[in-house]
């Protein structure tokens, strides 16, 4: 007869003898599985636990008492109680056992270390314990078992899980392959690390490893220099590197790096840094220190991008014309102008403008702003020429009128976005005093603020706030927003109080308004330190400040996707009195998520389905703001069926997150994206359709195919930083809700896709690349066929022939050179000229919409494109160069952007040439392209 | 103990012959093809839900199991092994159950639906793990009805191996079947005790991943392991620490109810007993499962004996359960006149039936509420009765014994009345009015908590297609039609109010 019960080995645990109930303990612990129901009377258990706790049996009984007990626990699904017991049985828990009880309770205790060490007080200081000792020693074992067992990816997330750095520096420091470990781990630490301190301790741990390999990996070191805003170390690499001729391409692409990742007032740091150190420098070094500071100011970069659309423009008119013939009233008007700047934006392209000159007059007042204000989205980062440009439109003393005045200045700061020189800001400066009204105080104040935008200068700050303490609405508005563009991300406490103060004393819902935008720009990325502020406005009785909470969780919580921060969105999504504040909770969502837009359907799911419209407005932005660009299917998916949303406004904010989320898209893509343009149409053209639908749907028009088709919006950078310029414009333009003219911020968010080689000299050298993928996946969406039936399209044909006649020349011009050049090339090359040559020809013909027979219809398995190339997120990874060449970049290509080149050969090179910006032209202006001269055309193929 | 399979077994008779011949009858063919297509359909499901990682669609099959069983023949086996099995380990493991697999008799038209189903749920050349613990289990099952208990159980091990292997949350479903045969196949071999231990660290399994269907599962083989030891105790201890699983299959949810009346019943406590009972009875599908109802009808009869209630008269009558419930018939009247002669007649009577159906022990206690009775009735009929006579009545030799007795029954509440120890004789109070005590109260409320429950499970058991209601939404045009026309008639009925004016 087998064993039934274990009521007799129970009865032991009551014996007298010590040995008697070791034995007990012992043979329970053999039994457990079979007889733990029996074992688990709360009798038996209180046993065990007091002689687990008293001191009189030997230790190593006790534990075994620990053991049993917690094994116990664990049975009955107690699993707080079992791991409180497992920790007192210490050596003899067997971690290497592989049984369920144990794997189970390492899960837990390794979730409540975690925990433990992210709560604890010491948090800031990551070597500090602040754990259970017990709890500590136990995972210490785990860690080492990782180390014995080769599992340094185990031990490192550990490590930054538990906010271990010796952990973490270890399991690098110890694998065979640190170059690996030490991508792996900035790739954690970037992307899952949510404390703002703590990612800065494991920066700097990852900076000191970095230094120690060799060679050292100078472009991921600056990436971890970048966020923990460290200026003087920067110059210094920087200084080293530019001193060795063989390295200064190197630091050439740190400086393109750095300018795209850093704020304004680092990269002024970082300069100020090397002039310092190089003050005595000559010839070659000063050279370079030249070309240095040139590519840190951003202007290198910024001149390559306007290279680039102007070269790529794809902008169609038709789609504005047909808007433009439909529309009736001010506000679509106003939207037309608007999403002519989109589209346009930075391609300097304003013929659209200049051909519709006398239905451009009817904008009056505020619209007049915002039309002026436009042209500077159009010349958006066209920083040359910017004064001349808008001269007309500038104060003067006949000026054009205050309204276009103002927007003339807003237009200034547009163009000049995150980048200002000393000159222009002056210059706004200036003007801003001189400011006689309100309507140049408020562009004025914008304009400024754009172009000062996170340098953090306390005199324009000030200069701002005195503008502010005036009281006036329209001024105060302005002059509040761009106090938080200045102080942008600082977390400065001094403007926090500032803002906060004058909140509670003015009486004006704009200036309110304004300094809520302003207080959540100043806490942008500050996550953490901002918990203070938003727990304060959160309580406050005004609802524009606690919508102010709102805003100030999105911008200082952006990207994090923080946990914590979203049950606050959400929490008061659904719970605020105020229809404002949930609409801006919800849409914080969006901010939150960017890098994880595939969580944002799911998260904003159910409340695209609430009674409440503002919440289902907040909801589309949201999954537009999160989904950005990615042509998500869930999100549209989500959208399609709000199409048909009963309320106005929703209507609006599908329409602009569709466009959003399209962008760039085409029907290979994203088969829907067709759908989506033509309900754009439809809803414009619709005689029935509300004004307020009808506005977002003209801006969506202009959203997807802004900058000539060849931006996109991305919150993050190539590298995963979050990228400023995009976020802040992305949140201001949100608040076009408000104030129409905002709308213009969205420019700052457009970022070229494109990918640029430089060479030594910082130009483009010509060469090609070749996706390999089929060209159809990528190409541009058709264009929009004219109606058969309209009347008169003279204006149209003239546009047409115009920009085909100039692009023809041009690419004449290239082929000429290309032929002269290619005589004298290597024989490899024979070739290449004469494809690229189609190639562009099949371009030529695509833009000025010729309907010459097209290449026929093999599908392709590559595509060869020249540089500079428009080349989407999804298609980097595909790409390669087209032929062995002579360069040598510096980064793999796959990653975009601005890459430098390694020559090889000392042989001259083909250079690309620069485009010249269209626009008003001016006297004395030579910019005009010569005529080619006489050449004749040879078929090379 | 004959009945566990609430689903599936059918112990009124109809005797399963494990191997038909398939080339019997016109019909038999037909029957034959159409289950191979369930099965081809369930097999089809079973790979969607792990192509798919939505376990929910694996529980289809798994519920189709008690039907496919009814027809399932070496026949359907071997075409729906050697259409779907690729590798040569599996055919060859297979054919030692179901006989040779080389010999083609399906039909060519078959093999190209085949040969497709085959290539999706083979995954790089190994099939997907999900449908082969499926197959299994098919074979298991028909050596079960075949009643080859020991190769049953070589079958069994090894299918259990394979499900603990298995880590993912697809394999909940169909694991929870598969640890229930491998359960019956120990018992008809009579070994059901040995694996109790493994039974208890799968639960535990089961209880972290939070597989409920597999909790329940295994809780009730566990169950009824113990009762079948009358380990009542350590089932009460296991019981008493586990939370059952709510959301899973009626049926097991009736097992598990019907074992816990069981234990409640012997542990004294009747009216959870009868409660438990009662769900088990509710819980049984409605047709089918005729032993497992007659089964809980018996215990439900003996335990509202226990608790003095008389079971309604229809119950004996009803078609199904009058064969079997006809000892408890005549227990019933023996309790109702409260003669404990004629209780003693039936019990010596039907022992053995009483002795089979496990309900004996219980019976046994009866003889008390026989005496019960027998007071209550006296007491009812006569107003002042004494002590001597009720002894005669009730047929009991001892008058001081008769003293104890009616003492008890008063302090008991069991009669309303007193007894005078110097006259000796028992004198009934008057009786009272029921209406005005709280009895109708807690009569009303018990019935209204249970309707509130039955209406609470049965919306939580409901289950809307996701999104559906997407497709309703008026479209832009319909919409701006139905607006126009609500202010056309606002406009009218403002018109109308000006012409009264």
């Amino acid at each position: 007869m087998p064993l039934t019960t274990a009521t007799g080995i129970l009865a032991m645990l009551d014996e007298k003898d010590p040995k008697l109930k070791g034995y007990a303990l012992k043979c329970m612990n053999r039994l457990m599985e079979e007889y733990w129901p029996e074992f688990a009377e709360s009798e038996f258990i209180r046993k065990v636990e007091v002689f687990y706790e008293s001191n009189n049996y030997p230790a190593e009984e006790r534990q075994l008492a620990a053991l049993v007990a917690a094994k116990i626990y664990y049975n009955l699904n107690s699993m707080e109680q079992a791991l409180h017991c497992a920790l007192g049985a210490e050596n003899i828990l067997d971690l290497t056992e592989r049984s369920e009880f144990v794997r189970t309770i390492l899960a837990r205790c390794i979730d409540m270390y975690v925990k433990q060490r992210q709560e604890g007080p010491e948090k800031r200081h990551g070597d500090v314990p602040g754990a259970d000792p017990r709890l500590e020693k136990l995972v210490n074992r785990l860690i080492q078992q990782c180390f014995e067992h080769r599992q340094y990816r185990q031990a490192m997330g550990l490590g930054i899980e538990a906010r271990r750095l010796d952990v973490f520096e270890r399991a690098i420091t110890e694998s065979g392959d640190q170059r690996a470990m030490l991508g792996y781990g900035m790739r954690i630490a970037m992307t899952l690390v949510q404390q703002r301190q703590f990612r800065s301790d494991v920066f700097s741990k990852l900076v000191s490893l970095y230094v120690n390999i060799q060679p050292p990996d100078y472009i991921n070191m600056v990436q971890c220099l970048i966020f923990m805003e460290r200026p003087t170390e920067v110059a210094d690499i920087l200084a080293r590197l530019l001193e060795k001729e063989d390295q200064r391409l190197m630091a050439y692409q740190l400086g393109f790096d750095l300018y795209e990742n850093g704020t304004q007032q680092l990269l002024h740091a970082i300069g100020s840094g090397l002039t310092e150190k190089h003050t005595g420098a000559t010839g070659s070094v000063n050279d370079a220190l030249e070309k240095m500071e040139l590519i840190l100011s951003g202007q290198l970069t910024i001149q390559q991008h306007l290279q680039f659309l102007i070269r790529n423009n794809h902008t169609d008119l038709v789609i504005l014309k047909q808007t433009k013939e439909t529309i009736r009233n001010s506000v679509s008007h106003n939207a037309t102008i608007i999403s002519n700047a989109f589209m346009n934006c930075g391609t300097t392209s304003d013929i659209f403008l200049r051909d519709n000159l006398e239905w451009l007059g009817r904008a009056t007042n505020w619209a007049k702003f915002s039309a002026t204000a436009s042209l500077g989205v159009i010349h958006h980062g066209h920083e040359k020429d910017a004064l001349k440009l808008m001269s007309t439109y500038l104060p003067k003393d006949a000026g054009a009128g205050s309204y276009a005045e103002g927007g003339g200045l807003y237009a200034l700061g547009l163009i000049h976005a995150n980048h200002g020189s000393e000159q222009i800001i002056d210059y706004l400066q200036e003007q801003l005093k001189a400011a006689n009204n309100e309507m140049l105080r408020h562009g004025g104040c914008l304009g400024l603020g754009l172009a000062a935008m996170s340098t953090y200068r306390d005199d324009l700050y000030e200069l701002l706030k005195s503008n502010l303490f005036q009281d006036d609405a329209i001024t105060g508005e302005a002059a509040s927003v761009a106090m938080g563009l200045v102080m942008l991300g600082s977390g400065n406490s001094k403007a926090v109080e500032d803002m906060v103060t004058y909140a509670h004393e003015t009486q004006h819902e704009k200036i309110l308004r304004g300094l809520a935008i302003s207080l959540a720009l100043v806490m942008f990325g500050r996550m953490e330190e901002a918990d203070p502020l938003i727990q304060q406005l959160m309580d406050d009785k005004d609802p524009i400040m606690r919508r102010c909470a709102m805003y100030t969780i999105s911008m200082a919580y952006c990207g994090s996707a923080n946990n914590e921060a979203i049950r606050k969105l959400l929490h008061v999504a659904v719970s605020d009195t105020d229809n404002d504040v949930r609409r801006s909770a919800v849409l914080g969502i969006g901010f939150l998520l960017f890098r994880h837009p595939d969580q944002c359907p799911g998260a904003v799911d159910l409340l695209a389905e609430s009674y409440n419209p503002h919440v289902r407005y907040g909801a589309a932005m949201a999954l537009g703001l999160a989904c950005v660009g990615t042509g998500s299917r869930e999100a549209i998916g989500i959208l399609e069926p709000m199409l048909n949303d009963t309320v106005n406004y929703v209507r609006q904010g599908v329409y602009i997150a569709s466009a959003m989320i399209l962008m760039q898209h085409n029907e290979e893509t994203a088969p829907k994206s067709k759908e989506f343009r033509e309900k754009f149409r439809k809803a414009i053209e619709d005689k029935h359709e509300d004004v307020m639908a009808k506005y977002g749907a003209i801006i969506a028009q202009g959203i997807i195919d802004a900058g000539g088709r060849n931006v996109t919006i991305s919150p993050q950078t190539r590298t995963g930083h979050t990228s400023l310029p995009t976020v802040v414009g992305l949140f201001i333009f949100t608040q076009f809700w408000y104030w129409f003219p905002f709308a213009h911020f969205l420019c700052m968010s457009f970022t070229p896709t494109c990918l640029i080689a430089l060479n030594k000299d910082l130009k483009m050298p010509k060469i090609s690349f070749k996706s390999a993928a089929d060209p159809k996946k990528f190409a541009y969406p058709p264009p929009v066929e004219e109606k058969k039936t309209t009347t008169q399209d003279k204006v149209q044909t003239a546009v047409l022939s115009i920009t085909a006649k100039q692009r023809r020349k041009d690419e004449l011009k290239e082929k000429k050179l290309k032929d002269e050049q290619s005589v004298d090339k290597m024989d490899i090359d024979e070739e290449r000229p004469a494809e690229e040559s189609k190639t562009a020809e099949e371009k030529t013909e695509d833009k000025a919409g010729a309907e010459g027979e097209k290449m026929e219809e093999v599908p392709a398995d590559h595509e060869i494109l020249p540089n500079p190339a428009r080349v989407m997120h999804a298609q980097l990874r595909v790409m390669s160069f087209a032929e062995e060449t002579r360069y040598r970049p510096l980064k793999p290509i796959t990653t975009g952007g601005i890459i430098l080149l390694a020559d090889t050969s000392s042989d001259p090179e083909d250079i690309v040439e620069n485009l010249a910006a269209s626009g008003p032209k001016y006297e004395g202006d030579d910019q005009e392209p010569s005529p080619p001269e006489p050449f004749e055309y040879v078929e090379t193929d | 103990m004959t009945t566990m399979e609430v689903d599936n077994a059918d112990p009124t008779g109809v005797s399963k012959d494990g191997v038909v011949d398939g080339a019997d009858a016109p019909v038999a063919v037909d029957i034959e093809t159409t289950t191979v297509e369930d099965i081809k359909d369930f097999v089809k499901l079973l790979e969607r839900a792990v192509a798919t990682g939505d376990a929910r669609l694996a529980v289809r099959p798994v519920r189709g199991l008690g039907y496919i069983r009814k027809n399932l023949t070496a026949n359907v086996l071997r075409r729906v092994i050697r259409g779907l099995c690729l590798k040569p380990e599996d055919r060859a493991y297979f054919a030692q159950y179901v006989g040779d697999l080389s010999e083609d008799t399906t039909k060519s038209s078959q093999s190209a639906s085949f040969k497709k189903l085959a290539d999706t749920i083979h995954k790089q050349g190994t099939m997907v793990p999900e449908v082969n613990v499926y197959l299994h289990l098919l074979v298991l099952i028909s050596l079960l009805d075949a009643k080859k208990n020991t190769e049953a159980m070589a079958s069994a091990e090894v299918i259990v191996g394979k499900v603990i292997a298995n880590t993912r949350r697809t394999m909940d479903p169909i694991g929870s079947r598969v640890y229930f045969f491998y359960a019956r196949t120990y018992e008809v071999n009579g070994k059901l005790s040995n694996i109790r231990r493994f039974l208890l660290s799968r639960l535990r399994t089961a209880t972290l991943r939070q597989d409920e269907e597999g909790q329940a599962s295994l809780v009730n083989s566990l169950l009824r392991s113990y009762i079948q030891d009358n380990l009542y105790d350590q089932a009460e201890k296991l019981v008493g620490k586990l939370t059952y699983p709510e959301a899973v299959h009626n049926n097991q949810l009736a097992r598990f109810q019907y074992y816990l009346g069981r234990i409640k019943a012997t542990k004294l406590e009747y009216s959870e007993a009868q409660q438990h009972l009662l769900q088990a009875s509710r819980k049984v599908p409605s047709n089918g499962a005729i032993g497992f109802k007659q089964t809980v009808q018996k215990w439900l009869v003996t335990v509202e004996l226990l608790l003095g209630d008389i079971p309604e008269r229809a119950i004996f009558l009803e078609k199904e359960y009058r064969e079997c419930l006809a000892p408890y018939y005549a227990l019933t009247l023996a309790i109702r006149a409260g003669k404990l002669a004629r209780f003693n007649e039936v019990l010596k009577t039907y022992a053995e039936r009483f002795k089979k159906d496990e309900t004996y022990s219980l019976i046994v206690r009866l003889r008390h509420n026989v005496i019960k009775t027998g007071i209550r009735t006296i007491n009812a009929a006569y107003s002042r009765i004494s002590v001597v006579d009720v002894a005669k009545k009730l047929q009991l030799d001892s008058v001081e014994d008769v003293y104890f007795i009616l003492a008890k029954a008063i302090n008991e509440r069991v009669i309303e009345a007193q007894l005078l120890a110097d006259s000796g004789t028992l004198v009934s109070k008057e009786n009272v009015n029921i209406y005005s005590t709280k009895d109708p109260f807690v009569a009303f409320d018990k019935r209204i908590k249970f309707c509130l429950d039955t209406h609470d499970q049965s919306v939580k058991a409901m289950r809307f297609p996701a999104k559906s209601y997407h497709g309703d939404l008026e479209t832009a045009e319909e919409r701006r039609e139905r607006e126009q026309q609500e202010a056309e008639l606002a406009k009218e009925i403002a018109d109308e109010d000006d012409d009264i004016l």
